[in-house]
């Protein structure tokens, strides 16, 4: 199985301590645990967004720990894509606009910027047709509810045709029913092949995933794997899932 | 130079202060007149004719080295008249000249001292005042920027203060405390900068004019306008915060044509004839040398006679006319034109301003026992010979008399090619006073030009970290206005340059057009302000000659200061991080 991403002896100052995993293509991986134990921290040390003190992480094949800023910029342009617990979309642009953002400046530079841009909006449309939020695209980002905006937020993160994607508590500011359709958008992504990493404090998110990976003060001090296919009866999913967390003092 | 009265003793001189510098005298040094040496005992200040601009300089020695030395050359006698208070200068200059006494050199009046002083030191002083000003008004500018820069970057600490029930006013007096101690900080290092670059830009005043005695005062002063200014400053930011709760006159100096303001044509050389029996026959002989010279260019020569004239309401005033043909070497008009024929006069500013006439105003001239009129045709400004003149083509069809010249002046140009100094020393046998005039204005300006060029240094300094700061600090308050958007956009993957790149062009358009405006406005409205401070120092018409070139140089500089100062505020969106937006919601 070709491994997407591959961390060695990760560490960041006081917060993370030789984190090693790697994931493989395809797989859908939660990481939980309680707050302050250096989730989101990971995250971002493994998407570029800041600089590790210790360790390496390998994207693919290339060791992207080193990379310097503008290079980590290139990569969560062409080959990462993240998702936001507070959605996080720009105020002056509408759902479309934001959705194409990303798309935009990675076709920068390219021939035919203006038949490539068609192509895009094509492609942008397709994908919130994919998460069925068809027919926002004119509206403002207060227009929409929670669960609409995180799904663009979704759509955006997929726009470059990413590698992998990165998922900070992408329930954590909805509600219920919200949360049910951004977890069904996930799962539907992860089906067609989509490589997600997420972190997240729903045990009922995670039990979608088909490996959890457990963080405590800094470091991983546990591995839940999931039957994969979600073949399993969800309800028992969730248990194991519950029940495993609850050993680990969750 | 002690504000005390020199004792001089013989074979000793004290020289005028002014020469000190000029010419690099010490004491000790010798000084040769004809024959006889003295020793330079020290220096003097001589309120009359500090100024570089007053063309009489007096050395002090002793009666008995005086009787000695006389006989070197002419000796002239200044005759001079302390007025009760209030006493009109002019109707007393007019009754001296009726009475017909000695009156063959110029009348050196307050208001001529005053404005020769102001056209030499007093630009100086206008220019650093104006400084100070554009300074001051620029820094109120830049404490807008900072107080609203380090509101932006606390705004999360403002919000907690709040979200805690802290009210306004103490969350106001928290930054204002921080503020107070920075401005203090900046009067005490303005103060002692102040201090510092006193000395050389005051060093000629103080040499010039002495020390004022009132040296408490002065610093009390000093300090008073500094807690003054502080005050504003302190007031300008609490009204900033307060708000934050619901954001080149040089060149002229160098140009040849600025003579033509001094009441001088344009010529190059220029040679006096003065205190002579036989004016008229020196002027004749010169004319016919002048005629025959083949270096020469051109020439003209032109004689000044007292002329009694009747003005409308029936008064009579004593003029100093010069008359000859003035359209050789023609004296910048700041109104109307020079005299072309009979019955045309054109008036010096302060005459004209002294007798209250126009052009087109109506004044008899009484000459030969004849009473001509003359229509006022051109003023111009004079400072030579008391500043009050008048010109007219002739008085007389045939000339002028010898015996009522007063003196007479040749203008000379000569062709290129020819060697200037060695041209004057054909004519030194006939007695006259021959000038170079590019090297008399030189001689009167040297100093003054020195000085402003310090100046002119201390502004360009100044205009350049000002650009730099303000600029500078609007860009980084920018950046951290949008520092969400810009984590934002590093989280997705846009590069720094080209973030970058985007603020710097969305910069750089207004500041080129703020630096072209303050540009072009200087020398447009630099001039007519100028031109009107001048104005009322007697000094008419007065413009900038500007040298685009000179003009294009200071823009490219300009531009490539901002340019650095752009390219410094933006290097903030390095230290933004592309995670700061998971935390920091906008």
């Amino acid at each position: 199985m070709e491994k997407i991403l591959r961390v060695e002896k990760l560490c960041k100052n006081e917060i993370l301590h030789d984190i090693s995993f790697s994931i493989n293509k395809g797989e859908m991986v939660a990481i939980m645990g309680p707050s302050g134990s250096g989730k989101s921290t990971l995250l971002y040390n493994l998407s570029g967004m800041d600089q590790p003190t210790g360790g390496k992480v390998w994207l693919k094949d290339q060791e992207i720990t080193e990379l310097s800023e503008n290079d980590k910029a290139k990569l969560r342009l062409h080959q990462i894509g993240f998702v936001f617990q507070q959605m996080n979309m720009m105020e002056n642009l509408d759902i479309l606009d934001n959705i194409l953002l990303p798309a935009i400046q990675a076709n920068k530079g390219r021939k035919n910027r203006r038949k490539e841009k068609k192509k895009l909006i094509n492609e942008a449309v397709s994908l919130m047709q994919k998460l069925s939020i068809s027919g926002l695209e004119k509206r403002r980002i207060t227009e929409v509810s929670g669960g609409q905006l995180q799904r663009a937020c979704i759509c955006r993160s997929m726009i470059n045709q990413p590698e992998i994607i990165f998922a900070d508590e992408p329930t954590g500011a909805l509600n219920k029913s919200a949360t049910e359709e951004v977890m069904n958008a996930l799962v539907d992504l992860n089906r067609e092949g989509t490589t997600l990493l997420m972190v997240t404090h729903d045990s009922r998110m995670a039990s979608c995933c088909g490996r959890i990976l457990y963080m405590l003060d800094g470091q991983l001090r546990g591995e839940l794997i999931l039957e994969a296919g979600c073949n399993e009866p969800f309800k028992r999913r969730e248990e194991k899932v519950n029940q495993w967390l609850a050993g680990m003092e969750w | 130079m002690n504000n005390v009265c020199p004792v001089v003793g013989e074979r000793e001189v004290y020289a005028p202060v002014c020469y000190r510098s000029l010419y690099g005298l010490c004491v000790g040094d010798k000084m040769r007149i004809g024959n006889e040496e003295l020793t330079i005992a020290g220096f003097i200040r001589d309120s009359q004719m500090n100024s570089m601009m007053a063309s009489s300089k007096r050395f002090l020695v002793t009666k008995s080295d005086y009787e000695r030395i006389k006989n070197q050359g002419d000796e002239e006698y200044l005759i001079e008249f302390l007025l009760k208070e209030n006493t009109d200068t002019d109707s007393f200059a007019d009754d001296y000249k009726k009475a017909e006494m000695y009156s063959n050199g110029p009348t050196i009046t307050k208001p001529l001292i005053r404005m020769m002083n102001a056209l030499s030191d007093g630009i100086m002083i206008f220019v650093i005042l104006l400084v100070g000003i554009a300074v001051l008004l620029i820094s109120l500018l830049c404490i807008r920027f900072i107080t609203a820069l380090g509101v932006e970057q606390d705004r999360k600490e403002v919000g907690m203060l709040k979200a805690l029930g802290i009210e306004n006013k103490h969350i106001r007096l928290l930054f204002f405390s921080k503020y107070i101690l920075f401005s203090f900080a900046g009067a005490v290092l303005g103060f002692l900068d102040a201090g510092i670059l006193k000395r050389p830009l005051s060093q000629k005043l103080r040499e010039l004019y002495g020390v004022s005695d009132k040296g408490l005062f002065s610093v009390a002063t000093a300090i008073l306008v500094c807690i003054l200014i502080q005050t504003v400053i302190l007031l300008f930011i609490r009204h900033v915060l307060k708000k934050m709760e619901k954001m080149s006159t040089l060149e002229a100096l160098f140009s040849p044509q600025f003579v033509t303001y001094m009441g001088i044509g344009d010529a190059g050389i220029r040679m006096d004839v003065r205190q002579s029996e036989n004016i008229g026959e020196i002027t004749g002989k010169l004319l016919e040398e002048l005629g025959t010279d083949p270096d020469v260019l051109k020439y003209v020569a032109l004689k000044t006679v007292s002329c009694p004239a009747v003005l409308s309401d029936g008064s009579q005033v004593n003029l100093i006319v010069e008359t000859g043909n003035h359209s050789v070497f023609p004296v910048k008009y700041a109104e109307g034109k020079q005299p072309e024929k009979e019955g045309e006069i054109a008036l010096s500013s302060l005459q004209a301003q002294d007798l209250g006439l126009h052009i087109g105003d109506m004044l008899e001239l009484i000459h030969d026992g004849e009473s001509r009129p003359a229509v006022v045709c051109g003023i111009y400004s004079d400072i030579t010979n008391g500043g009050k003149t008048a010109k007219v083509r002739s008085l007389t069809s045939g000339g002028n008399a010898d015996d009522q010249i007063m003196w007479s002046i040749l203008y000379v140009s000569l062709k290129d090619g020819v060697h200037t100094e060695q041209w004057m020393k054909k004519y030194t046998c006939y007695g006259v006073d021959i000038v170079d005039i590019a090297e008399y204005v030189k001689g009167t300006y040297g100093p003054t030009i020195k000085q402003m060029e310090m100046a002119k240094l201390v502004a360009i300094g100044i205009a350049l970290l000002i650009i730099m700061l303000v600029v500078m600090l609007f860009m980084r308050l920018m950046i951290e206005k949008k520092r969400y958007h810009i984590s934002l956009k590093k989280a997705l993957g846009f590069q720094n340059d080209c973030i970058r790149r985007n603020y710097f062009i969305n910069g750089f358009i207004p500041v080129t057009a703020g630096v072209l405006g303050g540009v072009l406005s200087g020398n447009i409205l630099g001039e007519s302000i100028c031109g009107q401070i001048l104005k009322s120092f007697g000094a008419y018409g007065f413009h900038f000659v500007i040298r685009w070139e000179h003009v294009l140089l200071i823009l490219v500089i300009l531009m490539v200061t901002a340019a650095a100062a752009l390219n410094l505020g933006t290097s903030e969106v390095k230290k933004i991080k592309a995670y700061e937006c998971c935390v920091r919601k906008e």
